[in-house]
């Protein structure tokens, strides 16, 4: 009798509690990639990227233009767009496999608060998910024109930028989460990696005027010139002072916030010969250790003191002066500091201006408060913007690739 | 109050929720016995001073002897017996009353050396069969024959043979020892003493070994390995003659316990030959073997084995009692006994090892098992048997421990996938599809894209062929065996996926699955990873991961509440005792110090700390230097 009933129990519960969560794959549409643009009348555009599975999978495939669609609903916020989304295709649409969130810069600068503020509360928000501010234009056309060279699907087009963020410092792996984290809460201003379309002319498009002795150019999303490939770009950082956009960040600026966040792993930087001015030395940069950044109040006045050591490998000397000499590698350490330290220095001038603390340079200054009540009356935003920075880099070259020496070449005058 | 149909069910659920200790309050367990140990003897000073004085006696006996010999020698030499004769007659008479004084001293000595195997043999009959017997357990080791039989000699003299059944070829013991003492021998003079031996084995015995050995550790070395020992009254020697005679490499090989490295021979379905197999892979004196008929109808011979030195006696007598208790009119198989004897059942889990394997079976009872063979069947059951015991094969130990680990690590995780895997893919594809990443959720989608049936049901009917080929794989005749082969590779190959029944990943799943079932050593065990595995995939279709959990969280709670008789299923995990280095993994040989805790064996110990002692010597030739 015991048995009997619990057997029925257990069958009802299996019954009643499970099965409705249940989905077969073939009942979904998955959503790869949504972004979301201001529209008129306070409505937003959400434009969502469709995957076909069956031209994914299976032998062959088909291209990258057949595997996924894009679909853009205008309605007045991103849930009744899912709704609305389920009315065109058959299938429930699962933004469990949403791998970006892609914004246009207009509503970026309306503010985004409204749009992806409440995301956490959804169940298939993941935080692992990647936020893009679009440079110039809307999240629509970044989307519709996205057609990776070398993956079949813009999912892998997205993990695989992002995932190499580290190799140039060029723009930043920016986390939805981390994003919704300092809109909300703590200290440090939200920022994102910026994309863009570029022209396809091969016109270079540059944004900025590089750092005395350095041969790199700036540039923003879509600035750099190509032709061919894929025209979407990704390069740059979108500052954010609450949840407005205020400003940009150049490729070379970003890296200088890459390198004050501790995001720095590797990049090459061109600095003129200091020797020699019209020949550049290429040198390959890594972080010597973690940034130490120091923040102290005098008199009411911020005081931010940044240190931060580089270690570099010659990698190439145009001029074939003999730095890989101990005398003359002092003097090309010392330009490259020189360099770093006038690009860091115009980095936080810039944010400065902008009143965006993308470095979280606020993090440094919490803990000369007891509670988080009086870091918030401190007004940090207001003293950031009046801070005093030192900046302080030093640099270490300590080898010299695979060349020991530059032979000077034989019979050229 | 009345009693009225809320309070049914009021008390119905208390029921269903309510602790309750099992109905079966004796159940029995092998509990930690505080007697197992055997006492060490302790040796008093005064006891040492009392041996000193009777040695001195003893002693004095002896030069006393030595002397009166010597007064008779030269008396006889010098014809002077006639004068002396009576002296030294009563000096005989005075040594012989002297000897029956010290003689109980001597016999003192010799019963209390307490280790029977060391013990010279004596010159009397009964003595030495007394000693044999103690040393091997008699009457209830059946495995030892006894034959009294008496020489037709003047006079006639007693003599015992002893030899062990099955380890010995009976032919040779009739035709070879027994036909030439009893028939040749008659009439012959009997020399006297020590001759008597050289004697009959240079004139009576044509066995192609005879030897004379004097102690019993001797004799147990002989009649452990198929010798044949002969004691004959009054000689204080006995006659070790080779009649080795068991079955070997002929019994045939292994047919569903395949190794590689080890012991290439199997059971067979004579009870005599398995015993003698295991006997002689495991030659040691205190290998008891009891006979136990079971069946009211047809006394099926049972078999019994443990080894006395080290198996606990509680185990190996509840054993004796399941067995000797099971009331049934006909047994045809170990499988059949084993049902009869073992626990009451929560999973369909085997509760004792069968094996077809003797070095499985020696190497289990030099642990502490009991081993139980029945007649006509070719499988031996080992128990005990704990969880883990089922991942182990034979040749773990024959290879290093590298290889032999990653063995049993592929064999769990094989267990592993075979239960899981099924109900894995379902509760991701159908609840989790977030836990995917995103290029494997768009493949699964693209290929069931065009299968009108849910995953569920896929599954369900693949894993239904699976089990259809594989069932009637054993059972078409060996003749039209191919047949299968080809059916079951349209079946679960491409024609399945070309009629857009099922979709390939589910080919390839139900393929991984059952492959990874085969992987597991002990058939029955592979048969519930087969079973649990259907159960976990209707718990994950209806409630996901929840599910899945759910049901291996049922699954460690039955195991862990499992017994095999009487020592709980998950040692040693659940409880946690000391594992021993055989357990998932194991150490190198030369570290397993210790039996398995918790069979509880009379010695723990089953090899000395350094067990490779030649690591302290010097190499051979370096002392020389």
């Amino acid at each position: 009798m015991v048995r009997l009933t619990a057997f029925i129990c257990l069958v009802a519960a299996l019954l009643t509690l499970g099965c409705n969560g249940a989905r077969e794959t073939d009942e979904v549409t998955f959503v790869v990639s949504v972004g979301i643009d201001a529209a008129p009348g306070g409505q937003v555009n959400v434009t969502y990227r469709v995957v076909k599975p069956s031209a994914t999978g299976g032998e062959g495939g088909k291209g990258s233009s057949e595997a996924s669609q894009a679909i853009t609903i205008t309605a007045p916020s991103l849930a009744v767009a899912r709704d609305l989304l389920n009315s065109q295709v058959a299938r429930a649409p699962s933004l469990s496999h949403v791998k970006v969130f892609v914004i246009g810069e207009e509503l970026a600068r309306k503010g985004l608060g409204e749009a992806i503020g409440p995301l956490p509360r959804f169940r298939e928000f993941r935080g692992s998910m990647y936020i893009h501010i679009v440079d110039g234009t809307t999240a629509e056309k970044v989307i519709r024109a996205n057609k990776p060279v070398v993956e079949k699907l813009p999912t892998r087009w997205v993990e695989g930028t992002m995932g190499s963020a580290g190799e140039t410092g060029y723009y930043l792996r920016t986390f939805l989460h981390d994003f919704l984290v300092r809109l909300k809460a703590g200290s440090g201003s939200p920022y994102a990696a910026l994309v863009g379309i570029n022209s396809g002319t091969g016109e270079a498009r540059l944004s900025g005027q590089p750092a005395a002795g350095e041969k790199t150019g700036e540039y923003l999303a879509g600035g750099i010139g190509t032709r061919g490939g894929n025209p979407v770009q990704m390069i740059g950082t979108a500052l954010f002072r609450g949840d407005k956009l205020v400003g940009k960040l150049t490729s070379e600026e970003t890296r200088m916030l890459a390198m004050l966040t501790g995001d720095f792993r590797r990049g090459y930087i061109t600095i003129q010969d200091p020797l020699q001015s019209k020949s550049g030395v290429n040198i390959h940069l890594r972080p010597g250790r973690r940034p130490k950044i120091d923040v102290d109040i005098v008199d009411g006045q911020m005081i931010i003191g940044i240190d931060i050591m580089l270690e570099g490998e010659v990698t190439s000397i145009a001029s074939g002066i003999n730095y890989e000499n101990p005398e003359y590698n002092q003097k090309l350490e010392e330009q490259i500091s020189a360099v770093v330290r006038a690009d860091m220095a115009k980095m936080l001038r810039y944010t400065q201006q902008v009143g965006s603390d993308p470095a979280d340079i606020g993090k440094y200054l919490r803990p000369r408060f007891r509670t988080y009540e009086e870091f918030r009356r401190f007004d940090f935003t207001a003293k950031y913007e009046t801070a005093q920075v030192d900046v302080k880099v030093s640099t270490q070259v300590r080898r010299t690739a695979l060349m020991q020496k530059t032979s000077p070449i034989r019979d050229r005058h | 109050m009345e009693d009225n149909s809320l309070f049914k069910i009021g008390r119905l659920l208390r029921r269903l929720i309510v602790y309750r200790p099992p109905a079966e309050p004796s159940r029995f367990v092998l509990g930690e016995g505080f007697d197992d140990g055997r006492e060490e003897g302790t040796k008093s000073e005064d006891g040492l001073k009392a041996a000193v004085g009777e040695l001195e006696a003893l002693a004095r006996f002896g030069r006393r002897l030595e002397l009166a010999v010597n007064k008779a020698k030269t008396a006889l030499e010098e014809g002077e017996w006639a004068e002396k004769g009576e002296v030294l007659k009563a000096e005989c008479a005075a040594l012989e009353k002297q000897w029956a004084e010290l003689r109980p001293i001597l016999l003192a000595y010799d019963n209390r050396s307490e280790n029977l195997a060391e013990r010279a043999i004596s010159t009397s009959l009964e003595e030495n069969r007394r000693i044999i017997e103690v040393l091997y357990s008699l009457p209830a080791n059946k495995d030892v024959v006894m034959r009294h039989i008496t020489l037709g000699t003047e006079p006639p003299l007693k003599a015992t043979l002893f030899f062990m059944e099955g380890l010995t070829d009976g032919n040779m013991i009739t035709l070879g020892i027994l036909q030439p003492l009893m028939l040749l021998a008659g009439g012959r003079r009997q020399a006297g003493g020590e001759g008597l031996l050289k004697q009959i084995s240079e004139e009576l015995l044509p066995g192609n070994q005879v030897k004379q050995v004097s102690s019993f550790r001797e004799v147990q070395s002989g009649v452990n390995s198929g010798d044949t020992v002969i004691f004959f009254d009054g000689a204080s020697e006995a006659l070790l003659i080779e009649t080795k005679g068991w079955e070997h490499r002929g019994v045939g090989r292994p047919m569903t316990e395949q190794s590689i490295r080890g012991s290439q021979a199997a059971f067979s379905e004579n009870l005599r030959v398995n015993t003698g197999l295991v006997r002689s892979m495991l030659r040691a004196t205190d290998l008891v073997t009891e006979l136990i008929p079971v069946g009211s109808r047809t006394r099926m011979n049972c078999a019994v084995m443990y080894l006395e030195s080290v198996a606990s006696p509680k185990l190996v007598a509840e054993v004796k009692r399941r067995i000797s208790k099971v009331d049934s009119d006909y047994l045809n198989d170990s499988g059949h006994l084993e049902q009869f004897i073992e626990d009451r059942f929560v999973l369909p889990l085997p509760q004792s090892l069968s094996t077809e394997r003797p070095d499985r079976v020696a190497s289990h009872l030099a642990e502490g098992r009991v081993a139980v063979i029945v007649e006509g069947s070719p499988f031996a059951l080992v128990m005990p048997a704990l969880f883990f015991t089922f991942f182990h094969s034979g040749e773990d130990f024959s290879l290093q421990p590298a290889a032999a680990n990653m063995l049993r690590f592929l064999r769990m995780f094989g267990t592993l996938l075979s239960t899981v895997l099924p109900g894995l893919y379902i509760a991701l594809t159908y609840f989790h599809q977030e836990a995917l990443p995103t290029e494997l959720a768009m493949a699964i989608a693209a290929a069931r894209e065009e299968v009108p049936f849910p995953a569920w049901f896929e599954i369900l009917m693949m894993e239904i062929s699976f089990e259809l080929i594989r069932e009637a794989g054993i059972r078409i005749p060996g003749i039209l065996g191919t047949t299968i082969g080809i059916v079951g590779a349209i079946i679960l190959g491409q024609a399945a996926v070309a009629a857009r029944i099922v979709s390939p990943i589910i080919v390839i799943l139900v393929a991984i699955t059952g492959l990874a079932s085969s992987i597991i050593p002990e058939f029955r065990m592979a048969f519930f990873a087969r079973l649990s595995r259907f159960g976990l995939l209707l718990a994950s279709v209806t409630m996901g991961l929840v599910g899945l959990a759910s049901g291996l969280l049922a699954m460690t709670v039955a195991l862990c509440s499992m017994k095999s008789f009487g020592v709980p299923y998950m040692v040693p995990i659940g409880p946690k005792t000391v594992a021993g280095l055989d357990v998932v993994t194991r150490g190198a040989v030369w570290r397993r110090e210790r039996r398995p805790d918790a069979l509880n064996p009379l010695d723990p110990s089953r090899q000395a700390d350094k067990s490779r002692r030649w690591e302290k010597e010097p190499p051979v030739g370096e002392g020389e230097k």
